[in-house]
């Protein structure tokens, strides 16, 4: 990857870092821990679309450092009432330990990929090698069982 | 912000430059008339600035460039300079000797199990040329390299496969590259019907980008080939950027009627990528002048 290419891919991470996170610090940090984790994967193999591979390190990174500290899951809220039926905001329920522990981390990236950087089924589907009604079907399936959980 | 409005990921994609060109336009006329994108707009590029400004930024990037060169040249010279072991290294390494053995009797037992060199052709539609057909401007780097493998149910072996090669369904395929520059790569194929599909990427109907280096498409599976019966040619596509089967698709079908619907005369794909282009000839396996066991 040459300079610019760089450059721009680390703003992409850096800018979903902060999305995720919601602290610049912490986005800075992750963003290194990525590039790190980035290169150790180029010398091991060939990494063909660099993209899809930093949205995936740094969702789980993110997730992680969100799981660790305890905090929130930033949905947007006005994708939320709409997919889930609530008047109310569901950003201050979702608390991603719980989540993770009953749904397991890889439907839980979906839900990121839905609900944090608001991607359509199909390009999910792109992402995670799944078919878009697969993708669909996971999220309606999870989706239900947080309406269950957290009733309006 | 509109569920119409282009996602992150969207954004990201054109950001980096793995967005088409149809793509493109088509956020760039989203972007113009949403003032929610303008919006999202004006707050990544704050976002982007304040990167920038991070004290730390600048020593990132040098430092992250200069690893990435370093292992990209490193690869090439893989490619340019492939492993030669040292004759002395091995005699001097006693414990290597096992090795040597299953090495040397290996190949001992593959060049008595070597089969015909060439495949039957068809009599009445022999190959117009040996090797790949290449079409397009040089390539300002170095040119990358695509092959073509296949394997036959019942050889010993996987071969390389020529253009005007004859295929059975149910043969095995995979494609290998090398280059010394990462490019967005796409193989699709078109029967004599003029019907194009994706081969690679296996899922998705956009380019994937392939580093520096050599390596297979697809990359630890093989394809089966299908009962479809006829001429069929495959085209290997790359270019800097990336670009989508639509596109592809659009240039196959005008190069489809401009050749008069003859596959041999396919020879021009127009688009913003280069090209190389093999024909093959699929049979039934059953026809008794080429089993599939003795090809």
């Amino acid at each position: 990857m040459e300079r610019d290419e760089l450059k721009r891919h680390m703003e992409v991470v850096y800018n979903r870092c902060c999305a995720i996170l919601k602290d610049p610090d912490q986005a800075w940090d992750a963003l290194q821990d990525v590039f790190e984790s980035f290169y150790e994967a180029s010398k091991k193999r060939e990494i063909r679309q660099p993209l899809f591979y930093l949205y995936r390190s740094s969702t789980n990174h993110c997730f992680n450092m969100l799981r660790r500290q305890k905090k929130l899951l930033p949905l947007l809220t006005e994708h939320l009432e709409g997919d889930l039926g609530g008047h109310h905001t569901a950003e201050n329920r979702l608390m991603i330990d719980a989540l993770v522990q009953q749904f397991g981390e890889d439907t839980i990236q979906l839900f990121i990929y839905r609900h944090v950087d608001q991607m359509t089924y199909d390009e999910i589907a792109d992402l995670v090698g799944l078919s878009d009604r697969g993708v669909k079907k996971k999220l309606a399936r999870l989706e239900e069982k947080i309406r269950q959980q957290f009733p309006t | 912000m509109q569920r119409e409005c282009p996602s992150r990921w969207s954004l990201d994609r054109l950001h980096v430059g793995d967005a088409t060109p149809s793509e493109q336009a088509q956020l760039d006329r989203q972007r113009e008339d949403c003032p929610d994108c303008e919006e999202t707009l004006r707050a990544r590029k704050e976002r982007f600035a304040q990167l920038h400004q991070h004290h730390g930024f600048e020593a990132l990037l040098t430092r992250e460039t200069q690893r990435h060169a370093a292992l990209t040249q490193r690869k090439a010279e893989e490619i340019k300079q492939p492993t030669v072991l040292s004759w002395t290294a091995w005699f001097a390494n006693w414990s290597q000797w096992a090795g040597l053995a299953t090495v040397g009797g290996l190949a001992v037992f593959l060049l008595f199990l070597r089969p015909p060199s060439e495949l039957p052709q068809d009599p009445h539609n022999p190959p117009k040329q040996e090797g790949m057909t290449f079409q397009g401007k040089k390539p300002k780097t170095l040119q990358p390299h695509f092959r073509a493998l296949f394997y036959r149910k019942g050889s010993p072996y996987s071969r390389w496969f020529h253009n005007g090669q004859v295929l059975f369904p149910g043969d095995l395929i995979q494609f290998s590259y090398k280059t010394f520059v990462s490019y967005h790569v796409m193989i699709v194929g078109c029967n004599k019907r003029g019907e194009s599909y994706v081969i690679v990427p296996f899922q998705g109907k956009r380019s994937v980008k392939i580093q520096a280096g050599k390596g297979k498409l697809p990359n630890t599976d093989s394809l089966e080939l299908d009962d479809y019966i006829g001429p069929e040619r495959f085209f290997f596509l790359y270019a800097r950027r990336a670009f989508s089967f639509q596109d592809v698709e659009r240039a196959l079908k005008k190069a489809y009627l401009q050749a008069n619907k003859d596959l041999r005369d396919m020879h021009t794909l127009q688009g913003s990528w280069q090209v190389f282009s093999l024909l093959v000839h699929k049979r039934p396996a059953h026809s008794p002048s080429m089993s599939p066991q003795q090809p």
